[in-house]
């Protein structure tokens, strides 16, 4: 989120679009019932009618898998009708900027394009801004940029500053604008009801509610899930969504943003500790040993010319003093080399399980994760465990994917090989440590109770397995082996277990001369005077004074909402109420809530406002606010129209060579789809990666032309593993169903409580039928399409429940930019299951 | 003096046990009936009582039914008995008795058949409320034990229950006043169901004229004491 | 202490069953342990109905529209009336009313005789064989006297994430919902209705049913039963019938204590029938 939970209370109309909050994010109703009790309206936008859309104030239905179309219409509604908030837009998105004229558009394809490689091109040279000027950066003795020089810090070519030629008056046919209004002029309403199946009155109705927010000082909030993101274009989707809230001026401010919420309670820590391949802690890129094989090559091609990233050579360079400790120096690159290095292509989940299903893979670590039941066409993926010679499960009790190899899996143990070893996980109750909420937060929580019997807590677990290794490497070497004797591992107590507030503490960072912790990131440095293990979480565990959890940031929990200095009615910020990263600043890009002069465009709601003399503020400011001297006295710095730090514009972007799928969102068709594309001839996202085992189980509409889409229910949690195996929560959701319209039912003479089979070509699966109204088919391109649905939570594992994964049937085709899997949307057949 | 033999030994037998489970039914049903008594027993006490009312509701039922299959020579006679036409004397009777009850017996009651046209409408009273309570006890008891059944008709079950409950207690006052003999006229008439079955000739003649001269001529039931 | 009520306001109900749990959760009801012991329900609710271990239910109920449906929501557990028909009907003084307003089971005086079962109007209480035993005992919510009487929201109530759910004085509560549904009706709830105000002699759940009563699943204008309040009569008026009756034979055996009859004989060869002499 950019924002967060509370904040939804500040907003006006608020729109859950790919996202069933009410269901799955029951606490978020809690802020939306206030929001709505002020007299804000809550839109729901979704394939199925579900619990939010049962509390909304406006539903409109909507083909999985065609939001682009959706928020294309939307943009075209906008420009069409000069609905956006012109002032925003203006001085603080890229709308004036020019782009090269090589930059085209046609069927469906941005120029770039290379159909042999089927990828655009990487130097993305069309997609660029026409340059008015280029200048270095000012690395002077007094210059801003001082740092670089500095003793300690490695040689790196710095970036050019390009700064793009503008045309404030939007006229420019090459500008940002005029080429965003001539993509998007082709999404007629007519055209978008057609493709999404939404009735055109109701899509209408939806684009007036919202483009409403675009009047100064209103706020539309969007919030979003996988229903967004699970896409062949997903990344496309919050782009989308981004550029909406751009142009309604809705970015920055109290009550809006671009709302993810989490699906998980710790996801949000997960990705910002990069539980991923492609990024290192604090969303730094992971080095390749194609691009980055040494520090210098990193640094110069990481290190962007402008925005708060400039300042990326000090974080990673603290992260490898963490990693590294006293090893790393600056003659040895700061042991950059010990860093592991891929080979640029790609290791995301789906390219993970082609590799181990081609034999080129020989162990997995599976930590809390169900891949068995969960992954896309799992039934592949559990072929793929075959061929592994060893694999760790490591979770609160059996899942799917410990016992893949059994009968209850269909498999046949005999012929399978794999060594499987399943480690008992301590659950969250019994563990310490923090959790990050989609709010970004991080909170800490204590331990409840002792875990049971041989349940150890994850940390506990890496730990033994960290100092094992180490041990193994120390006593036999092998190639390289300081890449793991010299890894800094003393999060131990004096018993010589696990401790994590002293992962906490290296978390944050602190000075490498007096173990001291700093007091946030902005006192990093490059030159290996300061560790940190993950930077945006810098400043929330600053305490020297006290090692107790309570006393720290993420520890602290005032629950009264305080306005700022010279304020009088609080935002909802609580600033004094656990930490948000980074540096507890509660709402992303918050001078955007004000205008250029540092007026807030709505004063009854402020996060941030210039009096004149200095910056008052209910949040912790997304810019540089105030200068402070060595004397620490702050002088306020004087509004400008920088509202964006973090992106090397320094404004919102409608317009970005930073997708690997075009600058602008383009409709296409899902991987599989039940109808052609009546945007272009160009039916699935053209840059996307199809693995042959996608490719060879691939249905055409003519087998398969149901559309399914998978989904969560509150009573159930994920692959459920944990919550079919709790007897309360089965008893109020028992077995696994799938949902269908009255109209599809009776063609499939199928009734409620029917066992059907719904299947493709990558699997089958039972489950009972639950005919309701609240499916109903799209009428798309004059062509009835129906969409079934159907949880993903079941599977073979399990006491209470048992069932069929909804994942035998999604495919294992991911998103051009992301590689998440496309699971809300793909084709299958359904018949009623012969007695 | 003679006597006339006018229950047998079976009928005094079955009466004996539709006492004891009328009487064992009639108390356990009490307790459930004045929530005071329950709170003042205890839950043991009326769990108790609740297995006591069960055994004697399976012998209140089932005890007149094997009767019937054990002894059809019997039942018949009773049929026989309880369905007659009235004629002119029992409606005198019926039309007297009240006043008879009342004053002293000074009314002149006419002669009456084996079964008094009163003592006919009193059993009559009696079968019906049985089988009422009987039915609608069975009810409650599957309603209870799990059997499904539809809450509303269990409810006026119930009422059913309760009030022949009531009816029945209230005819059983009457039955064992005149029958037992407590009233001074009705004197003796106790040894016909907890005795020898038998009624002197002079009791006899009193209460049901037209029959005693019908045994007394026949003989075969007669004895001398 | 005053009289307190729930309040539930189905307009900012999102059915997540959260209280569902919660109450489950506080009063430690169990659900069975194996797959084969559940049914599909063919709907979001789960279980189908109460029972004596789910004493709160959120139910389900859809009506199709143009463009998806209405779908209602309720919260399904005892109304704590005042006029409680179990409590009438409880032959052994198990069920009581509380001075919350709460009417509670005492699970110590309860029978088993399952009459507050069939004459609870809304089918409420329910009873199980108690394992080991051959008796059974009803259950059902009674608004977590444990808590409430200790100065804590009952359990449903502290789950809610909505504050669909809030617990307080009872009179609060009803101002509360009167105005709630004042707003819903001005934002075009027509039907939008308060429930639990004074069915019954006044719940101590108070009901913003935002769809009106049918469309929750509501009874409009629920009675104790007629069978219930003749149960209720019976009682009183056996007493009077006992007391006639006794009455009357009393008299009349006062009446024929003096009556004395000589020995009567009969001889049946003449047809001759010797009148006693009377003394």
């Amino acid at each position: 989120m950019t924002n967060h939970w509370i904040d939804l209370k500040n907003s006006d109309v608020l729109m859950a679009i790919g996202v069933n909050n009410a269901e799955n994010h029951p606490i978020s109703m809690k802020w939306v019932t206030e929001a709505k009790l002020a007299g804000a309206k809550f839109v729901v936008v979704d394939p199925r009618f579900t619990r939010s859309a049962a509390v909304a104030d406006l539903y409109a239905p909507l083909r999985s898998g065609t939001d682009i179309a959706f928020y294309g219409g939307l943009f075209n509604y906008i420009m069409e009708n000069n609905l956006q908030h012109d002032e925003y837009v203006k001085a603080y998105t890229t709308a004036s900027w020019l782009v090269t004229p090589d930059y085209a558009f046609s069927d469906g394809l941005f120029s770039g394009y290379d159909t042999a490689t089927a990828k655009y091109a990487a130097d993305k040279a069309t997609w660029a801004y026409q340059i008015e000027s280029e200048e270095q950066w000012d690395t002077t003795e007094t210059g801003k940029m001082a740092w670089v020089n500095g003793a300690g810090t490695p040689a790196f070519t710095t970036p050019t500053i390009k700064n793009a030629k503008k045309d404030l008056t939007l006229q420019d046919p090459n500008c940002v604008w005029q080429l965003m209004k001539a993509h998007y002029s082709r999404y007629t309403p007519e055209l978008v009801s057609s493709i999404t199946g939404t009735p055109l009155e109701r899509l209408l109705e939806v684009y007036e509610l919202y483009a409403s927010t675009g009047e100064p000082g209103k706020a539309g909030s969007i919030l979003y899930a996988m229903g967004q993101t699970q896409h062949t274009y997903g990344s496309q989707n919050v782009r989308a969504m981004a550029m909406t809230q751009l142009l309604l001026g809705n970015m920055g401010v109290a009550g809006g943003g671009v709302n993810a919420l989490r699906g998980e309670s710790n996801v949000q820590g997960s990705t910002d500790m990069a539980m991923l391949f492609h990024i290192i802690p604090g969303y730094m890129s992971s080095p390749t040993s194609v691009k980055h094989p040494k520090l210098a090559d990193y640094l110069s091609a990481e290190t962007p010319a402008g925005s708060y990233w400039t300042n990326k050579p000090k974080f990673l360079i603290s992260l490898l003093k963490e990693l590294y400790g006293d090893y790393a120096t600056v003659d040895n690159d700061y042991a950059y080399d010990m860093l592991p290095k891929y080979d640029g292509s790609n290791h995301s989940h789906i390219a993970m399980f082609e590799k181990m299903y081609n034999g080129e893979m020989e162990g997995l670590f599976c930590w809390g994760q169900n891949p068995a039941q969960a992954g896309p066409n799992c039934g592949m993926e559990r072929k793929a465990l075959e061929k592994l010679k060893w694999l760790v499960a490591i979770d609160l009790w059996e899942t799917e994917t410990s016992i893949f190899w059994s009968e209850k899996a269909n498999a046949t143990p005999a012929d399978i090989q794999t060594e499987v070893f399943l480690l008992p996980a301590a659950c969250h109750y019994e563990k310490q440590g923090e959790i990050a909420n989609s709010g970004r937060w991080i909170q800490w929580r204590y331990k409840a109770v002792e875990p049971r019997q041989d349940q150890k807590d994850d940390l506990e677990i890496c730990t033994e397995l960290v100092l094992k290794l180490k041990e193994l490497y120390a006593a036999e070497g092998g190639a390289n082996p300081e890449q793991i004797t010299e890894l800094t591992w003393d999060y131990l107590d004096d018993a010589g277990h696990a401790d994590i507030t002293k992962v906490a503490r290296a978390l944050n960072g602190y000075t490498v001369a007096d173990n001291s912790l700093v007091k946030n990131f902005t006192l990093l440095a490059a030159d290996g005077s300061t560790a940190c293990g993950n930077w945006i979480y810098s400043g929330y565990w600053n305490n020297n004074d006290s090692n107790e959890p309570a006393d720290q940031p993420t520890g602290a929990r005032n629950d009264v909402d305080e306005p700022g200095e010279g304020l009088t009615e609080p935002i909802g910020s609580y600033l004094g109420w656990s930490f948000a990263w980074p540096v507890n600043r509660r709402v992303i890009y918050n001078r955007a809530s004000a205008d250029p002069s540092g007026k807030p465009w709505n004063e009854n709601k402020i996060l941030v406002k210039w009096d004149g003399t200095k910056w008052l503020r209910n949040d912790v400011p997304d810019f540089g606010f105030q200068v402070v001297d060595a004397d620490g006295v702050a002088t306020p710095t004087p509004p400008n129209s920088t509202a964006f730090i973090m992106v090397p514009e320094g404004a919102g972007r409608f317009f970005t060579p930073g997708m690997a799928d075009g600058p602008f969102p383009e409709h296409y068709e899902p991987f599989e789809a039940p109808v052609e594309n009546q945007m272009s001839s160009t039916q699935i996202n053209p840059a996307i990666t199809i693995y042959p085992t996608a490719a060879e189980t691939r249905g055409t509409a003519d087998e398969f032309p149901i559309v399914m889409t998978t989904f969560r229910l509150t009573e159930h949690w994920q692959s459920g593993v944990l919550t079919r195996n709790l007897p309360w929560l089965v008893q109020t959701m028992p077995k696994m169903f799938v949902e269908l319209s009255r109209e599809l039912a009776e063609e499939k003479s199928i009734v409620s409580g029917d066992n059907v089979v719904i299947e493709n070509k990558r699997g089958a699966i039972t489950a009972y039928a639950m005919v309701t109204d609240r499916v109903k088919p799209f009428t798309i391109g004059g062509k009835t399409v129906h969409q079934i649905g159907t949880p993903w939570h079941w599977g073979y594992a399990g006491v209470c429940s048992i069932g069929g994964s909804a994942n035998e049937l999604s495919p294992n085709v991911g998103d051009a930019n992301t590689m998440i899997p496309e699971s809300k949307a793909f084709l299958v057949n359904i018949r009623k299951q012969e007695v | 003096m003679r006597y006339i033999q006018r229950q047998s030994a079976f009928a005094r037998g079955l009466h004996w046990i539709h006492t004891i489970a009328c009487m064992s039914l009639f108390v356990t049903g009490l307790m459930l009936f004045i929530p005071a008594v329950a709170s003042a027993v205890g839950l043991g006490a009326m769990q108790g009582a609740r297995t006591v009312h069960r055994v004697m509701a399976v012998i209140f039922i089932a005890a007149p039914l094997l009767a019937v299959v054990v002894n059809p020579k019997g039942f018949k006679h009773f049929l026989k008995n309880m369905f007659y036409k009235w004629d002119a004397g029992d409606k005198e009777f019926m039309a007297k008795f009240f006043p008879y009850l009342f004053t002293g017996a000074k009314q002149h009651m006419p002669e009456q058949k084996e079964l008094k046209s009163g003592q006919a409408l009193s059993d009559w009273m009696l079968f019906a409320f049985a089988i009422a309570i009987s039915i609608s006890g069975v009810f409650l008891w599957l309603s209870a034990s799990g059997v499904a059944i539809n809450g509303t008709l269990t409810l006026w079950m119930l009422v059913a229950h309760d009030v022949a409950f009531v009816l029945l207690g209230l005819m059983m006052f009457v039955h064992i006043y005149l029958g037992a003999g407590v009233f001074q006229p009705y004197r003796g008439s106790v040894r016909l169901m907890f005795g020898d079955g038998k009624v002197s000739e002079s009791d006899a003649l009193y209460h049901w004229g037209t029959w005693a001269k019908e045994e007394l001529a026949k003989g075969d039931k007669v004895s001398v004491e | 202490m005053a009289e307190t009520a729930i309040l539930y306001d189905a307009s900012k109900c999102t059915a997540c069953k959260g209280c569902q749990i919660a109450c489950k959760q506080w009063n430690q009801l169990p659900a069975p342990l194996t797959a084969e012991e559940y049914e599909f329900t063919k709907s979001y609710q789960g279980p189908l109905d109460l029972d004596p271990d789910t004493w709160l239910l959120m139910t389900f109920s859809e009506v199709s529209m143009d463009i998806g449906v209405e779908w209602n929501f309720m919260r399904h557990a005892c109304f704590h009336c005042t006029d409680a028909a179990c409590e009438m009907a409880c032959p052994v003084g198990a069920i009581t009313h509380k001075e919350t307003g709460a009417v509670v089971i005492d699970q110590d005086k309860c029978i088993g005789c399952q009459y507050c079962v069939n004459n609870c109007p809304f089918s409420i209480p329910r009873a199980k064989v108690i394992g080991g035993t051959d008796y059974a005992k009803s259950f059902k919510c009674w608004q977590c006297f444990d808590r409430t009487s200790a100065d804590k929201d009952p359990a449903c109530v502290t789950a809610c994430p909505t504050d669909a759910l809030e617990y307080g004085d009872r009179a609060e509560m009803v101002a509360k919902a009167k105005a709630r549904v004042d707003t819903l009706k001005e934002q075009g709830f027509d039907k939008a209705e308060i429930y639990g105000e004074n069915e019954v002699g006044g719940m101590h759940t108070i009901i913003v049913a935002h769809r009106g009563l049918e469309a929750h699943g509501l009874i409009r204008d629920p009675k104790v039963p007629v069978a219930t309040n003749l149960l209720d009569l019976a009682k009183p008026l056996s007493a009077v019938g006992v007391g006639v009756v006794v009455g009357a034979l009393g008299f009349s055996f006062a009446m024929g204590s003096k009556y004395k009859r000589g020995e009567h004989s009969y001889d049946e060869k003449t047809d001759t029938w010797t009148i006693g002499e009377v003394e």
